[in-house]
């Protein structure tokens, strides 16, 4: 157990520090811009004609500093933004006021977090199994023709392939719905239907990522086996006449898997990112098009909320990650 | 080193492909300086024209040459790569050197620091400082933004491979021989990370050129300047496939697969050829 | 009764890479002849080609190695065959039951991420299938009789230390009580403690199971100690062979004559000298004799000829013209 603190606590304090990084960075951008959004707010106000006497305008602009969080001194509202962040709450959304950011980011957060996990993990499981066999394997025509596909899709943006699978299944050829999450005017309920209906409408997003996020593992375990099968136990396994399957499977994968988990949680941010951007080309409401709806309207708030939650939902799943690690990873587990 | 180029090229597709494809954008770079029509303006030609011998590559819905305004994408695209590419490389140089080679607590210390930015979602960190300086990201001020943001991994990588330098036998002999720190690292370690710079170049150049197009596509950069992705936002925005006008937006769609494509080669070719290991396989698959 | 049998094996490792042809001869004709029931040495300074011929004559040859010629019979009562004639399942299945091999780097043979218990299992399930039962008992009584402890079979390999280790390989590479061992510098990266242990396994084995071990080594302490009969190898080529006694007390070849005379002997304070130079590289072989650029007593016909490995008497073979009297 006291290795385990070896082990565990550098990567709690990264965990810490992460979090804490990122949410300075949202706090300060901000304020270091030169425009002063309260400011623009009461002239956007002034704009819309009616009249307010002086007396009123000081409340409003200490009501705005206040919504917006600049109220006192810099510290002082370093602090209040800590506060309310233990406190979940990120503020009001201005493109939908009053409805608080929280409310819509958990409206969005489960369509992103079904979409992000299952693509995420099929996509890292189909990618090292099919390049641990075309690592294996890697004289064989059908493993060079499989790298080749992977060579080209993987540099490809996740914008360009979801833009690309949307004009061949959904404009060429109709087969899958245009966007969004369901049918224009369905309902909630929990009929087999609605699970058909939500999954033609998810199919499309998570084939993109899946496509891409597959190619990427692909190419990392292939490069991953064909080193390891330099390896003396590698060799040794093949002298000792075992199976070409137990090897591949039980020798060089399993070793293999061990620098893939890692790479998983290091990448855990790029995958997300591609995520969103999938989601915004086919208006999956999730957290993507959120996110894009945000930008937008210029509702900053709502901006600000989803980057803090998406910086400790990442942080956390890397977390999460680096604690599973040691499970695979016996030189770890035992001293 | 032109005799590694022309070794890769000789015997490896992918960089033959990835090279000659790049020159190719080079040269589509170059000839921006020639273009007969001012990118910024609108209506210089009839709109919603399809390709033509006049127009290349057709025209935009907003009166532009579609040829011509990508050969200022591809140089937009390459400048700018080229600004935050620097930018990254001097940080992550600087980081990979100093931490690989001193080790201990500052070691420690600042590659937390690094790996928080490894970890940190850079997508959703980047749309709120884009939406924020809105108007102000013209070229140079988008390359310094993605530059100051694009360090984090070839940092690690650099500092992998200045760790295992550091235990080898030469540098006790340069120690030993009363040769400075600053020289060890200079004189000896600079060639040896020099190609592992080029292959991480690549891969930066990728990210960045894509991390332009997502941000001009939400909108978020500087979309009077012709880049491949303020090409893509103007295209999708003005509906150019519901109105069947391809070429508008395929134009910067092709450029942008063909280049990261070329790019990623590269990358991988160059790494490939510097791995003592993957050079052993080749031998071996040369022979067999 | 021959074992083993090598007739003018040739094994290069032939690469071109961007144009570059490279050639290394690292079995350069070699023949030799092990019979059963013996401990046969094959001595040489790193960098002559001993850990190729083991590969050759094991069949592992994967490109860039090369067999250019000859032939490695064995004869295992049952079973008599050229190695190369076999195909890639039937050498398989050769292995671990009739030939076995110790390798070099015993540190890393083992897969990290199972215990010993499954890499046992797996190694013998892949040529005999048992059953539970039947494994634990063969696999515990092996482990007893070469002195391990059975909760070795729970560890995983970075729990055991180096030595402990290399004993388990052994006691791998044995387990199915193979006929003819090849052990590859089974001791080297071990400290002299540990050595003797791993060295007296080896003698053990051997004396139990009464089968052949071939045993690869740079350290004639080791020859010394256990070997019946010595071959001699330099820049590919065996240059002397003979019983153990005869090598160290009447040594022929040059070069065996400076690498006897190079071991030090309690008592004897005298200064000594080993062979001036270095060996030559593999890919780049001298004309002739490969040994005369560093031979004392170089005749011209050395510089040209290169001699062949004859018997002179007393089961004692030596390639030289000098030593075998020829021209």
């Amino acid at each position: 157990m006291l290795f385990f603190k070896s082990y565990l606590l550098p990567r709690i304090i990264q965990y810490l520090v992460v979090i804490f990084i990122g949410t300075t960075v949202v706090f300060v951008v901000p304020r270091s811009m030169p425009t002063d959004p309260v400011q623009k707010t009461l002239e956007l106000v002034a704009l819309q004609g009616t009249y307010i006497d002086p007396e009123a305008v000081e409340k409003l602009r200490e009501t705005l500093k206040e919504l917006y969080g600049l109220k006192g001194t810099l510290f002082e509202q370093y602090l209040a933004f800590w506060k309310r962040l233990f406190r979940g709450d990120f503020g009001p959304s201005f493109a939908q006021f009053p409805t608080p950011v929280m409310d819509l980011i958990k409206i969005s957060l489960p369509w992103t977090t079904v979409l992000l996990l299952l693509t995420t993990l099929l996509s890292w499981i189909i990618g090292n199994i099919l390049g641990g066999l075309a690592g294996y394997f890697s004289h064989q025509r059908w493993a060079r023709i499989l790298e080749g596909i992977a060579m080209v899709i993987r540099p490809v943006p996740y914008y360009i392939v979801a833009l690309g699978l949307l004009i061949i299944f959904a404009f060429a050829f109709p087969i899958f719905p245009v966007g969004g999450g369901l049918s224009v005017g369905r309902e909630m309920h929990l009929t087999f239907d609605l699970f058909i209906d939500i999954a033609k409408h998810a199919f499309l997003p998570a084939l993109s990522l899946v496509l891409v996020g597959s190619s990427v593992w692909f190419m990392t375990m292939r490069l991953l086996i064909s080193n390891i099968l330099r390896e003396d136990y590698v060799l040794y396994a093949q002298v000792g006449g075992i199976s070409d399957r137990e090897i591949v499977f039980q020798y060089a994968i399993r070793n293999a898997l061990l620098p893939q988990i890692t790479g998983l949680a290091l990448s855990l941010g790029q995958i997300f990112s591609g995520a969103l951007i999938t989601e915004q080309v086919f208006a999956y409401p999730g957290l993507g098009t959120l996110l894009y709806n945000s930008v937008s309207r210029g509702d900053y708030n709502l901006l600000m909320g989803i980057t803090l939650l998406s910086i400790i939902g990442i942080a956390t799943g890397v977390l999460i990650i680096d604690l599973i690690y040691p499970l695979f990873d016996p030189r770890i587990r035992y001293r | 080193m032109f005799s590694t180029i022309r070794d890769l090229i000789k015997y490896d597709r992918r960089f033959t492909f990835g090279f000659s494809v790049i020159l190719i954008m080079i040269f589509l770079a170059i000839l921006s300086f020639f273009s007969p029509y001012d990118p910024k303006v609108w209506n210089v030609v009839p709109r919603d024209m399809p390709p033509s011998i006049k127009h290349l590559l057709g025209t935009t819905s907003m009166g532009q040459d579609v040829f011509w305004l990508a050969t200022f994408a591809i140089r937009n695209s390459f400048e700018l790569s080229i600004i935050a590419v620097l930018i990254s490389r001097v940080i992550a140089i600087f980081l990979g050197l100093i931490t690989g080679y001193k080790g201990g607590s500052l070691d420690r210390t600042l590659m937390t620091i690094n790996d928080s930015f490894v970890i940190l979602p850079l997508l959703p960190i980047l749309i709120l400082i884009a939406s924020v300086i809105k108007g102000a990201l013209n070229i140079t001020n988008l390359g310094i933004l993605l530059g100051i943001f694009g360090w984090a991994w070839d940092a690690r990588v650099i500092r992998s491979q200045i760790l295992s330098l550091r235990e080898r036998e030469f540098t006790y002999t340069a120690k030993l021989s009363g040769m400075k720190t600053l020289s060890i690292i200079v004189k000896e370690y600079l060639p040896f990370i020099t190609p592992l710079i080029m292959a991480t170049t690549m891969n930066n150049m990728l990210w960045v050129i894509g991390m332009e197009v997502t941000l001009a596509i939400l909108g978020l950069s500087s979309l009077e300047i012709p880049t491949l992705g303020t090409m893509i936002h103007w295209a999708v925005n003005s509906q150019s496939l519901l109105l069947g006008i391809w070429w508008w937006i395929l134009t910067p769609v092709f450029i942008c697969i063909l280049l990261f494509i070329s790019l990623y080669m590269l990358s991988v070719s160059i790494s490939e050829f510097l791995d003592p290991r993957t050079r052993l396989q080749r031998i071996e698959v040369m022979k067999g | 009764m021959s074992i083993l049998r090598a007739e003018r094996l040739k094994a290069y490792y032939i690469s071109e890479i961007f144009g570059i042809k490279r050639t290394v001869r690292a079995v350069d004709e070699v023949s030799m002849d092990v019979d059963n029931n013996e401990i046969f040495g094959i001595a040489g300074e790193s960098g002559c080609g001993k850990s190729t011929l083991i590969k050759a004559l094991l069949g592992i040859v994967k490109p860039p190695l090369t067999i250019l010629g000859g032939e490695v019979n064995y004869d295992l009562g049952d079973k008599r065959f050229n190695i190369f004639s076999l195909s890639q399942k039937e050498s398989k299945n050769i292995r671990w039951e009739y030939i076995s091999y110790i390798p070099q780097s015993s540190m890393s043979v083992l897969n990290p991420v199972r215990r010993i218990r499954d890499s046992f299992k797996s190694f013998i399930n892949a040529h005999k299938k048992m059953g539970k039962s039947e494994f634990n008992s063969l696999v515990e009584e092996h482990l007893n009789l070469l002195g391990l402890p059975t909760e070795v079979l729970n560890a995983y390999p970075h729990q055991l230390s180096g030595g402990m280790r290399q004993r388990v390989t052994i006691a791998l590479a044995t387990i199915l009580r193979p006929k003819v061992i090849f052990a590859d510098e089974p001791s080297t990266a071990l400290d002299v403690v540990v050595q003797r242990g791993v060295i007296q396994l080896l003698k053990d084995i051997q004396q139990e199971q009464k089968n052949t071990i071939i045993l690869v080594t740079h350290d004639m302490a080791i020859h010394a100690n256990i070997c019946d009969r010595i071959a001699i190898m330099y820049a590919g080529k065996i240059i002397e062979e003979a019983k153990t006694q005869e090598i160290f007390k009447h040594p022929l070849h040059p070069y065996t004559k400076y690498l006897i005379g190079s071991l030090p002997r309690i008592g004897d304070k005298s200064y000594r000298v080993s062979a001036p130079g270095s060996p030559p590289p593999l890919s780049n072989l001298p004309s002739g004799c490969s040994f005369h650029p560093r031979c004392p007593y170089i005749t011209e016909r050395c510089k040209s000829d290169a001699p062949s490995l004859v018997e002179v008497g007393n089961n004692h073979k030596v390639a030289c013209f000098l030593a075998s009297k020829e021209g």
